[in-house]
């Protein structure tokens, strides 16, 4: 895994914890991506408008309860730009609701996780991730 | 009576007479100065003597002679006597003349004959028979006689001369005296014959008059002008000349001109008659017949005078009408009746017939009897020929049905006749009707007849006749019916009374009041009958009265009206009672014509609840009642109304119902108030066109239940809204509530697993318990959340339950392999549920089962259903079904003692220790709540150690 390429995966979710907990998880299994930390939904729009083209990130980790605009919100916005639409965008939510999920594909998301409630889950998850999406 | 041969005569003698007396008038002037002078004689009386004694036989014969030869009149008369006979009766009075003669005594002796010829006294000759000829030639008879013999007696000259003289003197004298007496013998005559004739003119009834024709005017006319017309002569004669119009019909004015212009050539003894009506006084008509002759002559032998007699043929002539008119009458009906009458001479067989006779067998001129013979079809003429022979010998009468060909079409004849002798001949006088149509139309009629029976009864209709001159009784048999009673059952009138209900004691006045006005009557009354039935009956009279107007018969029909009567009974009471109802009811009723917009209808309810007078809303119509309404409601209710109405007049009555429309609006009471209405408007009836024409709305109050309704949707409203928030923050409570346990769950495992080697065990072990705790306390939270979300009647279904557990099982896969379980299940049904939910009970149940497992045993879980009815669950006190459903999930697990069996739903309620088996021991409160949220309940049954059944009974 050492050699494979740096992908760049953005966090975006409004908890300092959440965030550093998955980039730990990732990490963990040697998952050496560029991972940037966004505290919004308009934060993530806003990089995403400022950052060239090229630079169009690999992964997007969105949680959905966000102050400000909501996750849903920016998944649906995405999702319909045909500029963002083919990045990939996993739900990691705190929400277990079967709602939450089916409308999160709704929306276009490619993957939806419950937040798990213990750290060595989120590593086990974060590795499925990873391996998916950040491959090659 | 007076023929008309006398009348003849009368004109005839009149003209006679008349010419008589101007001609003897005349003469008897000259011969009056004659009379007076003396008749003394010189010389006759010796002539006399010798007459008398040497030659009175020959002197008698030779006058005898003399008289044959100029054929004096008085001799014809006395024909019938021989001639001794004659000379013996001549001889003394010739005697006595000439003994008159002698002695100077002649003018006593002519006075007396006179006299005696006067008097009738002659006695060979009635005065009357002697002529005016038998004067003047009895003169000239004796003078001759005389003549003759006087040579005899002397031949002196002078002497001759002066007996010729005395001879002279004597013959006028005689001569004069005799026409004197002849003239007044005449006048006597006239007189009498006069007065005969007036008196027979004024006897006969007839009107008798003599017309001037020159002058056109009434000369004479008897008194019965008088007395039958009321004119008197005068007044006649002085209508002159416009005698005809004043008096003749105008008519018949035309016809008299005429006849009187052709009367000119009228010969004598002939009389003409004409007929005309004549006006009386009063200017009545009558009709006359006058019968004219020729009363007098000009001496050009015009006629200048005509005499008439005018007899009252009045009757007669309308009797003669009204004979016409009958005689017309029977023809004209017998053509109606298609009826021909004839009369056949037996012994000469000449047949004379009516017109219509000819018709009917299309005969043209003389009927031939062999002919009509020939016609009748074969078959009959022998029943028809005995039929007719017996009548001709016994003078009687025969009926025959026959059939006849005519111009080769077959006719059914009914032929009658009369056999009598008349004169000594016989005849037959008969009739034939054409029955050929009416023997087709009486099978019809027979069964028209049957018909009518038939509509009689149907109609309960039963004719009577009362003869109130017997007291006698015609019952129809429907009327029997009616009355009950056999047909045929001697009637009376108080059998009939009898029947009437006492009750209705108007019926016999009704009826005894109709005879005296001898008016029709029309009324209903009610019988009993003799098993006690009641009926009404309608009751139409007429009353036939005679000349004198009073009542002889009775007629008229009942009809049996008691199903209508009672129909109609039931109507009104019917009306009553919905009257009733609709006034009692505190709904608004109400029918309207929506053309006119104003109200036939309204119950009185409308005062009770809304305080406005019924008039008021009667009176002024729709505008009113849209006063009252709410103005926030007035539009919609518009709209609503026109809508309803467009569609209810599109659709055709009984297509479709008939509420057209439902509204909900506000009425002001009268004292300003709003109350709250719900309207259903009903099609009362529609027009000839199919279109709306009235409207029925009822209206029930709703006014508490509307401001009930509306707090209570307000209240819903407001529930409903706390409820979304309650959710809502139950959702965001538990999630913000989960997020520092989540947090302490991960972090503690972080810690775990990162610091592993630098934890002691307790630190370990203290480690595990608060990750532990947090971690129940996120499963409770999840809960607790899953549980406050179950409420609420949103998403039922039919579902599968089958599918529910196939969906179950898939999840608890893992589980179920894990612990080598076995879920078995009958064909589970389809029930009205929240798959969800549904979801979540399986889950929990089965889940449950697979926890609590006995050691050692192979879990296995039994699932099976059953159907209860609400008896068997009436003790549970569930949603009302018609019919349960009943799911029994049960193990072969740990079971539990059933001590508990309740205990186990509460909330968070475990029987074992924490520690023992997971789980925040709220699974089971969660099935209660979802048992309870589809209207059913969930009940357990454990035996310790052997196993747990739990039941879920929810309506099917």
């Amino acid at each position: 895994m050492n050699h494979k390429l740096k992908h760049t995966v953005l966090i975006v979710d409004d908890d300092v914890d959440d965030r550093e907990s998955i980039r730990d998880a990732f990490l963990e299994n040697r998952h050496h991506h560029d991972y940037t930390f966004l505290t919004s939904g308009e934060h993530l729009i806003q990089h995403l408008a400022g950052s060239q083209a090229q630079e169009q990130p690999s992964l997007i980790l969105l949680d959905l309860n966000m102050p400000g605009k909501d996750g849903r919100e920016i998944l649906k916005e995405l999702k319909k730009d045909k500029v963002y639409q083919p990045i990939p965008i996993v739900v990691l939510t705190t929400s277990s609701s079967e709602k939450d999920r089916d409308v999160s594909y709704e929306l276009g998301a490619n993957c939806f996780i419950t937040k798990p409630n213990s750290y060595s889950e989120l590593v086990e998850i974060t590795d499925s991730i990873a391996r998916l999406w950040c491959h090659g | 009576m007076w023929g008309p041969v006398s009348y003849f005569l009368v004109p005839k003698i009149f003209t006679a007479l008349k010419n008589r007396l101007i001609v003897i008038a005349t003469e008897s002037g000259t011969r009056h100065e004659a009379k007076t002078k003396q008749l003394v004689f010189e010389h006759l009386p010796g002539f006399a003597a010798f007459l008398r004694d040497n030659h009175l036989v020959d002197y008698i014969k030779e006058q005898l002679q003399i008289s044959k030869e100029v054929d004096l009149p008085l001799l014809r008369q006395l024909s019938h006597i021989s001639e001794d006979q004659l000379l013996e009766i001549s001889i003394p009075s010739h005697s006595e003349f000439l003994t008159c003669a002698v002695e100077n005594r002649l003018q006593q002796h002519i006075d007396e004959s006179a006299q005696r010829w006067l008097n009738d006294q002659l006695g060979i000759v009635g005065r009357e028979q002697v002529a005016a000829e038998d004067i003047t030639l009895a003169t000239f008879i004796r003078n001759k006689a005389m003549y003759k013999f006087l040579p005899l007696y002397t031949s002196d000259v002078p002497g001759i001369m002066a007996l010729v003289g005395e001879i002279t003197e004597l013959a006028t004298y005689s001569e004069t005296s005799s026409t004197n007496i002849f003239i007044q013998i005449l006048r006597e005559r006239i007189n009498d014959h006069a007065h005969f004739i007036e008196s027979v003119a004024n006897t006969t009834p007839s009107i008798i008059y003599v017309f001037d024709r020159v002058n056109q005017r009434e000369l004479y006319t008897n008194n019965k002008v008088t007395q039958r017309l009321g004119f008197t002569e005068e007044d006649l004669r002085q209508q002159g000349a416009e005698i005809i119009q004043f008096l003749v019909h105008s008519e018949d004015v035309d016809r008299l001109i005429e006849n009187e212009r052709n009367f000119d050539n009228v010969q004598d003894g002939e009389t003409r008659s004409v007929e005309y009506r004549i006006r009386d006084k009063q200017g009545r008509y009558r009709w006359m017949r006058a019968y004219e002759s020729v009363f007098r002559r000009s001496a050009d032998g015009r006629i200048t005078e005509k005499i008439g007699v005018a007899i009252d043929i009045d009757e007669q002539k309308r009797a003669e009408e009204e004979l016409q008119q009958r005689e017309q009458q029977l023809l004209e009906a017998q053509e109606l009746v298609n009826m021909g009458s004839y009369v056949l001479d037996i012994e000469t067989s000449k047949v004379t017939a009516t017109p219509q006779y000819l018709r009917i067998f299309e005969i043209e001129g003389e009927p031939d009897r062999n002919e009509l013979l020939k016609g009748i079809h074969p078959a009959d003429r022998e029943r028809l020929a005995t039929a007719r022979e017996k009548a001709i010998t016994e003078n009687g009468a025969y009926e025959c049905e026959y059939r006849h060909f005519v111009n080769g079409k077959e006719k059914i004849i009914w032929a009658r006749g009369n056999v009598s002798e008349v004169n000594g001949r016989k005849m037959m006088k008969g009739t034939i009707i054409d029955v050929t149509d009416r023997h087709y139309m009486i099978q019809r009629l027979l069964r028209s007849d049957s018909l009518y029976k038939q509509a009689q009864a149907l109609s309960g209709l039963g004719n009577w006749v009362w003869d109130l001159r017997n007291n006698t009784f015609e019952w129809s048999d429907e009327l029997y019916r009616i009355y009950g009673l056999e047909i045929g059952t001697p009637l009376s009138a108080e059998l009939v009374a009898s029947f009437n209900h006492p009750d209705d004691a108007h019926t016999s006045q009704i009826v005894a009041d109709s005879i005296k006005s001898a008016k029709p009557y029309d009324f209903n009354f009610r019988i009993v009958l003799k098993d006690g039935t009641v009926k009404t009956l309608h009751a139409r009279g007429e009353v036939m009265t005679d000349t004198d107007g009073k009542a002889f018969k009775l007629l008229g029909t009942v009809q049996d009206i008691t199903k209508k009567h009672l129909i109609e009974q039931a109507l009104r009471e019917k009306q009553e009672f919905i009257g009733k109802i609709a006034n009692t009811s505190p709904s608004l009723i109400a029918s309207y014509n929506i053309k006119t917009g104003k109200y036939t209808y309204i119950n009185n309810a409308f005062e009770k609840i809304l305080g406005h007078s019924v008039e008021q809303v009667m009176n002024e119509g729709m505008a009113f009642m849209l006063e009252l309404l709410h103005p926030d409601d007035l539009p919609v209710i518009i709209e609503k109304n026109t809508a309803a109405l467009e569609m209810a007049n599109n659709l055709v009555a009984g297509e479709a119902p008939e509420i057209i429309a439902e509204f909900k609006y506000r009425l002001k009471h009268q004292d300003g108030s709003y109350r709250w209405f719900h309207t259903y408007g009903t099609v009362f009836d529609r027009d000839e066109h199919g279109k709306v024409e009235h409207v029925l709305n009822v209206s029930v109050d709703i006014t508490e239940q509307e401001t009930a309704e509306q707090e209570l949707y307000r209240k819903n409203l407001q529930l409903q809204q706390s409820n979304a928030s309650l959710e809502e923050y139950a959702y965001v409570a538990s999630h913000d509530l989960k997020e520092p346990l989540r947090k302490i769950s991960t972090f503690g495992d972080r810690l775990l697993t990162s610091q592993h080697a630098n934890l002691s065990d307790d630190g370990k072990l203290y480690l595990e318990k608060i990750i532990n705790s947090a971690r129940r306390m996120q499963a409770m939270i999840s809960d607790l959340l899953s549980i406050s979300l179950l409420s609420g009647a949103k998403g039922f279904e039919p579902y599968s339950l089958q599918t529910i557990l196939q969906e179950v099982t898939q999840t608890l896969d893992y589980k179920i392999e894990e612990k080598d379980a076995s879920v078995l299940s009958d064909d589970l049904p389809v029930a009205n549920i929240v798959p969800s939910q549904f979801r979540q009970l399986f889950q929990n149940l089965i889940g449950n089962s697979l926890k609590f497992v006995k050691n050692g045993i192979k879990p296995s879980i039994h699932i099976t259903h059953s159907y209860l009815r609400p008896s068997e669950v009436q003790q549970y006190e569930l949603a009302k079904a018609k019919k349960y459903l009943k799911i029994d999930f049960a193990d072969n697990g740990i079971g539990f003692d059933n001590q508990f069996a309740n205990k186990i739903f509460a909330i968070f309620q475990r029987l074992h220790g924490k520690t023992e088996y997971e789980g925040t021991g709220i699974g089971l409160a969660i099935c209660k709540k979802i048992a309870e949220n589809h209207g059913g309940t969930i009940l357990a049954s454990g035996k310790l150690g052997k196993g747990a059944i739990f039941t879920i009974i929810i309506p099917a």
